[in-house]
């Protein structure tokens, strides 16, 4: 845990216009949901860390988590900016995000369970094994 | 600021999944250390807030500011196969924010628990909120220079372990041995699936 400057914070808030939790597309957003800018698209009236967002995901896909790091904003921010930008057009969402178990709140949320999730982990282990 | 980033940051192409795995434990205990020994990319940190939300679930008796409070995330990436990649996310697992780490550890297969066996006490947070998440785990005692050397049954009796978790020794330094003690994780997570399914 650390404290951060109060006006770190109050900048980032106004970067989402005041909202402080994700809703609609950014609610869905997983950390490791990969996004991309769909290129082509008009950049006027974005704000600045819009503008930085964008040009981070245009060298490829990038997970939300790794765009969180690159830009130096707390996730719950993150996440707002890149879903306001999802619905704008300006990012797209990679296809099948197949493998995560999504949502669910309590004990064992979301951890992953069923034949697929059994052949993720063996290939992960054989990943692994073979670094 | 604003260029893009070099080739090797993103993600590659034909990856289609993402999966995570946590890595648990204390300040100093090892966390990024261990991810940095097997991260593809320099590791990444980042934080997050503590919202109004959680704010009703958790205690926040002795914390100065509630407003301005954050819990740290480093995390790595790791891509297994042409459309798998692996992330690791270490956070250090305080009960009082229960409700960041269960949206830290939403969809994760499950969790690496570090401890340092001089510090053994400072694990038991950490090990507490994983099984309250009943997420499954093994734990793994981080070894240093000056690691005393308890038997394995002192060990297991001190963090009252379930049986049926894993505890393991590794070199969070190591790449080999941080690699070893991934492997021992997603056995463990593997022989877990194979028995419910």
């Amino acid at each position: 845990m650390t404290h951060r400057h109060r006006h770190d914070l109050v900048r980032s808030f106004v970067l989402t216009g005041g909202r402080a939790q994700p809703t609609g597309t950014a609610d869905e957003l997983d950390l490791i949901t990969m996004v991309t800018a769909v290129p082509g698209k008009p950049r006027t009236g974005l704000q600045p860390e819009h503008l930085r967002a964008i040009d981070l995901c245009r060298g490829g896909y990038l997970t939300v988590v790794e765009v969180a790091g690159h830009l130096g904003q707390p996730l719950t921010i993150t996440r707002i900016l890149l879903g306001d930008l999802i619905d704008s057009g300006l990012l797209s969402v990679k296809g099948d995000q197949g493998d995560q178990a999504g949502s669910g709140i309590g004990p064992a949320a979301g951890t992953p369970a069923g034949p697929e999730h059994l052949r993720t982990l063996e290939r992960m282990l054989h990943g692994l094994q073979a670094l | 600021m604003g260029s893009r980033l070099s080739d090797g940051v993103y993600v590659r192409d034909t990856v289609q999944i993402t999966a995570k795995l946590m890595v648990v434990g204390p300040f100093g205990v090892g966390k990024t250390t261990l991810i940095g020994a097997v991260s593809e990319i320099e590791p990444l940190r980042t934080e997050e807030l503590m919202t109004q939300n959680g704010a009703g679930v958790d205690d926040l008796t002795g914390v100065p500011d509630k407003h301005s409070t954050t819990v740290a995330l480093d995390f790595g990436r790791l891509t297994l196969a042409e459309d798998l990649a692996l992330y690791l996310f270490g956070t250090p697992g305080q009960q009082r924010f229960t409700q960041i780490w269960e949206d830290l550890s939403r969809g994760a297969y499950g969790a690496l628990v570090l401890a340092d066996s001089r510090f053994l006490d400072q694990s038991f947070e950490a090990l507490s909120l994983v099984e309250k998440s009943a997420l499954p785990h093994i734990v793994a005692l981080n070894t240093f220079p000056d690691t005393p050397d308890y038997p394995g049954t002192e060990l297991r009796e001190a963090f009252d372990l379930d049986p049926g978790t894993p505890l393991i020794t590794c070199d969070a330094r190591d790449r080999r041995s941080a690699k070893a003690a991934l492997i021992a994780l997603v056995q463990h997570l593997y022989a877990g699936h194979q028995e419910s399914s």
